[in-house]
Order: C-alpha cells, then sequence, then structure tokens
C-alpha cells in the first residue's frame, strides 16, 4: 500500500516488458538489420576498394555523365506525302543525368497533374465525378511491365494514335525517355493526387472561408492558403514518384531506353552472376539510387512532419466546402481533366486486351481467345513461376505479420526512442529503392566473406536457390503495408481496454492474444492481403536475386518470367501476349484484395504515400 | 460603416429550416447580438451575411446595396470564427497582414497598421509566433485583430469569447466593447450566452429554433420580454401555471394552486376568463411583505443560498417552488415562514400553448 506503488507500477506498463513483445521485436529488428540495413551498408563497404578518385573521375564522363549531350529533344518533319511527324525524344545527358533528370520532371508532371485533379476533385461537385474518382485509381493497379508497353502501343513507334491521326495530317511519337516521363507521368500521378486529395480534405474549412472573408477568391486563394495546406501531401506524393521513378523498369523497357540507371543496374547484375563479382558500375549506381531516394525522402518526412498542422484548428461545424465549378471550370473538368484521366487508364485495359488476343498489330487487335492463359497453365516454365510466386508471397506474409504486429504494437503502445525507429523501419522500405536493396543483398549474400559463415551461407542465391533470400526480401519491402493496417486498427482499440485486462491480473501476452489480436484481427488480415498482392507483383528483388539461375532451373518467380519473356525470346511471336495474360493475374487477385480490404476495413484505396 | 438590412431571410437544409424568415435592421455603428440556444440558426444567419450560404430566400442589403447574391470575397465584412481560423502556416503578422495585403496597401503602411492592430489587442512584440504557439485567449485576438485591420464595413464575431476561460472571457468583452466604440463599426456579435449578450449589446435579437423572437434593448428584452421563450432564456424565472379568473384595465385575476395572483399579458394579446396562462417571475422582483394584500404570498423556506449581493431563497407556496432574491441585511433560514410582495406589472403572464410549445 506504500505511496509509489501505483506510480511504479504505470511506469513498467509503459514498457515492453513482456517476453512475447521482445521476441517478436527482436526477430522483426534482426529481419530489418539482416536484409535492410546490412545489405545496404555492404553497398558502401563494398570488398573491392572501388572508391579511387581515378575510378570516381571516370563517372563525370560518358556514358555516366554527359555535358556536352547529343540529340535533340523534339524532331518534327514534313514527308512526301504532306503529313507532318512530331517526335519528342530526348538529348542524351548520361546515365546518371537522365535518370535524375527523368525523375525530376516527372515529379513536376505529375505534382502538377496531382495537384490539379485532386483541386476540382475535392471543392467541386460536377456530373461524372464518382465515374473519375474510381477511374484515378485505375492506374495505379500493378500490371508489372505491361502496361508501359501499351503506352508504348499507342504513342511510341508507329503507335495507334499516330495512326489515327495520320488521317488528320500528323502524326504524334513518344521516342526513348522522353517517352519513358509521358509513361511514368501516367503511370505514377495517381499517387500524387491521393496524397494531395487525402491532405486537402484534411483542412478546416474556416481556414479558407477566412481568407475569403479577407478578400480572396481564386488564385490567390489557393495560392496562400489551400496549396500551403496541402503541402505535407503534396510532399509526402512527390518523394514518392521521384523514387518511383528512378527505380521504374517498365517505362524504359517498353521505350527501348539504355542509358538510365535501373536498366543498367539489371544488366549489370545478370552479367555479374556469372563472373563471380559484382562490377563496380553496379554498385556505384545502386549507391546513387539508395543516397538520392534516402536523402529525398528523409528530408521530406521532416518537412511533412513539422507541418501536421491540418488537425490542429478544429471546432465549430465542418461544412465541407463544395463549390459548381464555373464555365471555365467545366471546360477545363471535361475537355482536359476527364480526357486526360480516361487516357492514363488505357494501359490498364490494354494489359486486358493483350491478354485476350492472338494478335495486336496496328490499330485493332484480332482473335479472342484464352490461349494466353491456358499457357500459362501448360508450360512448365511460367506454371513453376507462378506456382513459385504465391509460394514466396505466401511465406512472406508469414513473415510480414511477425513483423507488422510486433512493430504496430510497440510503435502505438510504447513511447520511447526505440518505438520511433521502429516507426522509421516499417515505412522507410517503401523508400528504399528495391534494385539498390538487391544489389545489396546479391553483395551481402552472394560474394561477401559472410556468404562463407553458416547459416548465412544457406542464402547463397548463387550455390542455392534464391528462395529463402526473395522471401526475406520481399518481407522487408511489403511489410509496411500490413503494419499500417495493424497501426491504424490499433489506433481504433483504447489503451484502457488492454489495462483494464492487466489490471484483473492478465499479463501483457494473454492480453494480446485475448484482447488486442481477436479487435484487429480484421486488420492483420487486411494487411496481410494487401502485402501478398504487392509481394507477387514485387519486381526488383524478383527480376535480380530470382533470375541469377537461369528461369528453366525453376526457381524464378513470375515478374522475373514476365521480365525474360519480354526481353529474351521467349514466348515466341506474341511473347506480350503471354505476358499480358499473367499480369492480368495479379490484375485479378489485386482487383480482388482492394475488394476486400475496402469492405473490411471501410476504407479508400490510399496504401500509398510517406 | 454601414447598415445591414436582412428581409425575409430564410435558409433551409435537408430537413430543417435553419434561418426561418428572419428579417433585421442593423444600425450603423451599431453593437448587435444574435442570442439563442444552440442549433437556433445564429451561426448561419451570421453566414449568409457574410456571404458563406446563400438564402434559399430574402434578401441581405448593405445600405442601398443589395449584396444576397454578392461573392464573399466582395462583402467587405470581416469575420471572426467560431474556431478563429488562424493560418497555421503563417506567422501572427502574416494573418494580421493578409488582408491588408489582398488590399494592395503599400508595404510600409502594412506594417504600421498591423503594429497598431497588435497593439490594440495586446499583442506587440509576438508578430513572429506560429497561431500553435499561442495560448487560446491570443490566438482570439490575433483573429480579432486580422478582422479589425481590414476596416471592414461589418464585423461578423461567431461566439468569439466561447474557448476562454471565465476571467479572460470578462477582460476581452470589455475590449471588445471599447475596441468597437473607438472604431465605430458595424459589428454583429454571436452568442448563447445571455449575460455576454446583455453587457454588450446596443440591441438584441433573441432566436429560437431559426426565428428571431424579439429585436429590443437589453434592458427591454430583459424588462418586457413579449414571448415566454424570451422570459424564460433570460435571467432566473419562476414559473406558476394558472388559470385566469378576471380582468380589470389590462390587469388579470389569475388562480394559481391555492394562490390568486394579479399579473399582466406581455405579449400584449388579451386572455379570456379560464383561459390556462403561465405566469413569469423573476426573483428580483420580489420584496418581503408585511400581512395581507395583493399579491402577497405565503411561504416556507426550504434553503437559502449565499450570492453575494442577493440571498437567493427557495420558498414552497401553495402554488408550488418559487425563488425569490433577498438582500442578505434580511436574515432568514430555513424553516421560516417568510411573505413576499410582487408588483403586478412583474407578473408576466403567457398562454400555456406558448409554454408547452418549449
Ligand atoms: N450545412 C448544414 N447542413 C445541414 N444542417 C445544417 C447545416 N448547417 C446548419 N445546419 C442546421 O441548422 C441549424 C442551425 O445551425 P447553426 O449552426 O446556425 O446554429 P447555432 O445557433 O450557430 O448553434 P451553436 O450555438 O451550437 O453554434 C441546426 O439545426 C443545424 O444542425
Ligand atoms: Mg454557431
Amino acid at each position: 500500500m506504500g505511496k509509489k506503488g501505483p506510480r511504479a507500477a504505470s511506469l513498467l506498463d509503459k514498457l515492453p516488458v513482456d517476453p512475447v513483445i521482445i521476441v517478436m521485436l527482436t526477430i522483426s529488428l534482426l529481419i530489418f538489420a539482416l536484409f535492410l540495413i546490412a545489405p545496404l551498408a555492404s553497398l558502401f563497404l563494398s570488398p573491392r576498394n572501388i572508391l579511387t578518385t581515378d575510378l570516381l573521375k571516370s563517372y563525370l564522363d560518358y556514358p555516366y555523365i554527359s555535358l556536352e549531350p547529343i540529340g535533340d529533344e523534339w524532331i518534327i518533319t514534313l514527308d512526301r506525302d504532306g503529313v507532318t511527324h512530331i517526335i519528342f525524344t530526348w538529348r542524351n545527358y548520361g546515365i546518371i543525368l537522365n535518370t535524375i533528370m527523368a525523375a525530376i520532371l516527372v515529379t513536376i508532371f505529375t505534382s502538377i497533374i496531382g495537384v490539379l485533379v485532386a483541386l476540382a476533385m475535392a471543392r467541386y461537385d460536377f456530373p461524372g465525378k464518382n465515374i473519375l474518382r474510381v477511374l484515378v485509381i485505375v492506374p495505379l493497379l500493378y500490371t508489372p511491365f505491361v502496361n508501359a508497353f501499351v503506352i508504348y502501343k499507342f504513342l511510341g513507334d508507329g503507335g495507334i494514335i499516330s495512326s489515327i491521326t495520320s488521317h488528320l495530317g500528323f502524326t504524334i511519337e513518344f521516342q526513348d525517355i522522353a517517352g519513358m516521363i509521358l509513361a511514368q507521368t501516367m503511370m505514377f500521378w495517381p499517387i500524387v493526387y491521393l496524397n494531395v486529395y487525402s491532405s486537402m480534405v484534411q483542412i478546416d474549412p474556416s481556414l479558407e472561408e477566412q481568407a475569403e472573408n479577407l478578400g480572396a477568391s481564386g488564385l490567390k486563394l489557393f495560392r496562400s492558403v489551400t496549396l500551403p495546406l496541402s503541402m505535407p501531401g503534396l510532399a509526402s506524393g512527390a518523394a514518392i514518384v521521384f523514387i518511383f521513378s528512378m527505380e521504374d523498369l517498365a517505362a524504359p523497357l517498353a521505350f527501348k531506353v539504355e542509358d538510365v540507371i535501373s536498366i543498367r543496374i539489371v544488366k549489370e547484375i545478370l552479367s555479374s552472376a556469372t563472373i563471380m563479382e559484382l562490377s563496380p558500375d553496379t554498385v556505384i549506381l545502386a549507391l546513387i539510387l539508395v543516397v538520392t531516394a534516402s536523402t529525398w525522402f528523409i528530408a521530406i518526412k521532416r518537412y511533412v512532419s513539422l507541418r501536421q498542422y491540418a488537425m490542429v484548428v478544429r471546432g465549430g461545424r465542418w461544412t465541407p466546402r463544395r463549390f459548381k465549378p464555373s464555365l471555365l471550370g467545366y471546360l477545363l473538368i471535361y475537355l482536359l481533366m476527364a480526357p486526360w484521366t480516361l487516357f492514363s487508364a488505357i494501359p490498364q485495359f490494354g494489359v486486358l486486351v493483350y491478354a485476350f488476343t492472338e494478335q495486336w498489330i496496328g490499330v485493332t487487335p484480332t482473335g479472342l481467345t484464352l490461349d494466353n492463359f491456358r499457357y500459362i497453365f501448360s508450360e512448365p516454365v511460367t506454371l513453376t513461376a507462378l506456382k513459385n510466386s504465391l509460394v514466396y508471397a505466401g511465406s512472406a506474409v508469414l513473415v510480414i505479420i511477425v513483423i507488422a504486429v510486433s512493430s504496430a504494437y510497440v510503435a502505438s503502445r510504447v513511447k520511447s526512442r526505440l518505438a520511433w525507429l521502429v516507426d522509421l523501419l516499417s515505412t522507410i522500405p517503401i523508400a528504399i529503392p528495391g534494385l539498390a536493396l538487391a544489389t545489396g543483398l546479391i553483395i551481402l549474400y552472394g560474394f561477401s566473406r559472410a556468404s562463407e559463415v553458416w547459416p548465412f551461407s544457406m542464402l547463397n542465391p548463387i550455390e542455392y536457390s534464391p528462395a529463402l533470400l526473395l522471401i526475406l526480401a520481399y518481407a522487408v519491402r511489403r511489410s509496411p503495408f500490413t503494419t499500417r493496417a495493424i497501426y491504424a486498427g490499433l489506433q481504433q482499440v483504447h489503451e484502457a481496454l488492454e489495462e483494464s485486462a492487466m489490471n484483473l491480473g492478465a499479463s501483457r501476452a494473454r492480453v494480446l492474444a485475448t484482447i488486442v489480436i481477436p479487435l484487429i484481427g480484421i486488420n492483420i488480415f487486411s494487411g496481410a492481403l494487401i502485402s501478398f498482392v504487392y509481394s507477387v507483383a514485387e519486381v526488383s528483388t524478383s527480376i535480380t536475386v530470382g533470375r541469377i539461375h537461369p528461369i528453366d532451373e525453376g526457381y524464378a518467380p513470375m515478374t522475373a518470367v514476365m521480365y525474360e519473356y519480354l526481353t529474351g525470346g521467349y514466348g515466341g511471336g506474341n511473347y506480350i501476349h503471354i505476358v499480358a495474360a499473367m499480369a492480368t493475374l495479379i490484375l485479378t487477385v489485386q482487383l480482388l484484395v482492394i475488394t476486400v480490404t475496402n469492405i473490411l476495413l471501410k476504407q479508400r484505396y490510399a496504401f500509398i504515400g510517406v | 460603416m454601414v447598415r445591414v438590412t436582412l428581409s425575409g431571410v430564410t435558409k433551409r437544409y435537408s430537413g430543417v429550416t435553419a434561418v426561418d424568415n428572419v428579417s433585421l435592421e442593423i444600425g450603423d455603428g451599431e453593437i448587435f447580438t444574435l442570442l439563442g440556444p444552440s442549433g437556433c440558426g445564429k451561426t448561419t444567419t451570421l453566414r449568409i451575411i457574410a456571404g458563406f450560404e446563400r438564402p434559399d430566400s430574402g434578401k441581405i442589403m448593405f445600405d442601398d446595396e443589395d449584396v444576397t447574391n454578392l461573392k464573399p470575397h466582395l462583402r467587405g465584412t470581416a469575420m471572426v470564427f467560431q474556431n478563429y481560423a488562424l493560418w497555421p502556416h503563417m506567422t501572427v503578422f502574416d494573418n494580421v497582414a493578409y488582408g491588408l495585403k489582398l488590399r494592395k496597401v503599400p508595404k510600409g503602411e502594412i506594417r504600421k497598421r498591423v503594429k497598431e492592430a497588435l497593439e490594440l489587442v495586446g499583442l506587440s512584440g509576438l508578430e513572429d509566433r506560429y497561431p500553435l504557439q499561442l495560448s487560446g485567449g491570443q490566438q482570439q485576438r490575433v483573429a480579432l485583430a486580422r478582422a479589425i485591420v481590414v476596416e471592414p464595413r461589418v464585423l461578423l464575431l461567431d461566439e468569439p469569447l466561447s474557448n476562454l476561460d471565465a476571467k479572460l472571457r470578462l477582460r476581452m468583452r470589455e475590449e471588445i466593447v471599447s475596441l468597437q466604440r473607438r472604431l465605430g463599426i458595424t459589428t454583429i456579435y454571436v452568442t448563447h450566452d445571455q449575460e455576454e449578450a446583455m453587457s454588450i449589446s446596443d440591441r438584441i435579437a433573441v432566436m429560437n429554433k431559426g426565428k428571431v423572437l424579439q429585436v429590443d434593448t437589453p434592458q427591454g428584452i430583459y424588462r418586457n420580454p413579449r414571448s415566454y421563450f424570451v422570459a424564460t432564456f433570460i435571467g432566473r424565472t419562476t414559473t406558476l401555471r394558472g388559470v385566469i379568473e378576471a380582468s380589470e384595465d389590462g390587469v388579470y385575476r389569475v388562480r394559481a394552486g391555492g394562490l390568486t395572483i394579479f399579473g399582466i399579458s406581455a405579449s400584449g394579446r388579451r386572455f379570456r376568463q379560464g383561459e390556462e396562462v403561465v405566469a413569469v417571475i423573476r426573483p428580483e422582483d420580489f420584496t418581503l411583505a408585511g400581512d395581507g394584500g395583493v399579491n402577497v404570498i405565503q411561504g416556507k423556506v426550504d434553503l437559502v443560498m449565499f450570492l453575494g449581493v442577493f440571498n437567493q431563497v427557495k420558498l414552497s407556496t401553495p402554488a408550488g417552488p418559487i425563488t425569490v432574491y433577498l438582500r442578505p441585511k434580511f436574515k432568514v433560514s430555513r424553516g421560516d415562514q417568510i411573505q413576499v410582495y410582487v408588483n403586478p406589472e412583474d407578473v408576466k403572464l403567457y398562454s400555456i400553448e406558448e409554454a408547452v410549445e418549449d
């Protein structure tokens, strides 16, 4: 009955003293340490002392950086039939500059489009808005590689759009990195949109009304109040787009781009595996990816956390601001925004067209068929890949649940430095370029001295199956989806529920098993589903680590086989149709998962954000 | 400054009539208060004047200018929101300077006027702080400074003191009044606090369920409430139910429980004999009385509470419990039998329907 009794007890309660949590947390931290931090660190500590000044200097020259770029931005020619050909192309500034410049441009374009569309959707009511709301999400559906090929089919060399417009006397073609930028803009703009939209709808309406009341309207109101208060969303979205653009492989592959970092790394890794070491180039390029991406990410995360004030000014009535657009507004919405949204959804529909047809040469596809799907389920290479993907992703999800439950629990219930670390670790995988991680994993577990020490030797993807390494890589990269879902669930579970159970004498493990987990079961399940889909669709480590062995040895997951089909001459003349069929399978599973999680979590599809 | 006229303004939301056929005339330079219980349509009326809501019918005029369809940013009003609505991404200085920048006031003058405005509200030296670094009272004063600095045609205040503690509320109340007197801006003030309304207003409109029930000076509202709702909403009251027995020269004799009391009709309507009414009496209108006579009520003291200026005494009488305020110099204690008198002029009668509706 001493005075210090209750105080000391409540202090102890705040710490994760329970053995179960400690074990789970240790496992999570160990997994992050071994499969995220260590591989990235090994990029810096690569065994060869590659960072000599001479070598570094050589990177300041072609093909890495070229200050006397060759080529044009666009070409306009008139042919003999009087048709004007407009070609957008790219001056080659070297691999490094190309990548960064393209990422910056894609970030700028997606930001402008994303902000404008978010403004229209958040502040205006117009007929057809609900259709657009759904269409906007379509580009985010994951159809590895193939959606970019559809964009090429429409706007690349001899594209469908040109075939149509040539009758009007002109053609439009996107080449090389110009095409890549276009494709990435089409694929990634909804990421900015979703983040900005969620910022905008959180702005207290009275903040804008007050500005109007003092005389602001239109652009002035937008610039001085709406935009600054949406900056957290814009910054998060832009950060992710920048990183996604740098590590994207689909668009450069479709537009036959050679001189960007992502493509280089993949090519180098696969040629190196045979000579048993990684070239310095690969490591340097991977390093550039990590350093640029994580600097950008951390800067933005700081910026965002400094500006999370949307929630602070509350009170009064909450009537969302919704207006009828002006005439100009209607014109912009129906002549620009709607067509653009429709246009950027085309690739996903194009994937379906490829998947269900025999041939798509020229404008119209021919030969409606299910053969492409039959092929997947009968051809040993694709069938094995399909099974591999399910097994790898399924196993990864088991690991993810351990990581996610323990880190979300610690992050939401423990107020300490440790919780901060766990929180960081559970968001940063989104910002780590997968190709850099893959490079690090191969160095660490394939070539380094650590790879000779048991038990790490078992992970060696060159000597043995890459399965284990892939599973752990998936787990690290895709855990944030589940961690977030669970974290959101834990926020809803009042701590008093747990405290009252502990007060009655239950141990924390018991409380966890009998109270917490049943209450957040739906969140765990939904999060796991999302992580599963994104593991199946994972590209970066799959096509590198997963392709160290030739694909007919039977270790490769689906995306690796898709990549091989698109680049390596498998599948005969209609390889795109087969790959599209595989993408369609992934798409189908995704739609199922989205439907299920939307019903279970009653939340919109907005998983992608800092 | 400007005269604000609302004529027949109605605003409906799905199901509720938030503002119901409201007509008001607010004089140039007046402090005019909208007073009423939560949900009675005060904020909606204010938002209609500011232009954030378009009325379903009716007209709003600023002097002779019809502003019913004018966009909010062109009305030249300045509103202080219930939640202050300070922009969190701007410093105090930028918040206050915002309206001046929009009016293209030269830089030097902006600095001068912002400084003056902040001095006026007692916040000099906090220019570079962000709103989140301020206390509730300071935030409220920034909001006020931001509104007055633009010298608006009409100043609109929506429960600006509701988030403050009692002491600060009293001080800010006085500051708002003295500020308004100095600047002479037509001011429309919203509150559900009757004491606040009484103390600051030139005139008050009492609202209930979207309707304006009475517009009058604070004294008028207090002394001559023309409806049961106004009578009981303002101040403390005792209510007694009774039946009209007779009338003479506008004074009615009412049988209430075991008592006979005399009172007058407050709404101006005439009562018939036998009609059921409610008598409303303010506790300070009672005085101690000797035996017998008209309107002398006898009762037993149930409870005595010391309120400072008065003792609040609860009596049980044949007509039911009544509350009276007595000077502390009259010593009464629990169990005493005492007699109190109330002037028939101060017994306000309302029809029973009015009271039941409430
Ligand atoms: N945008 C709206 N949509 C639907 N109903 C509304 C809306 N705005 C106000 N109302 C309704 O109109 C009525 C009046 O609301 P109003 O906010 O004007 O009341 P108030 O007098 O300011 O109340 P309070 O003292 O609580 O602030 C209420 O019943 C409210 O629910
Ligand atoms: Mg209100």
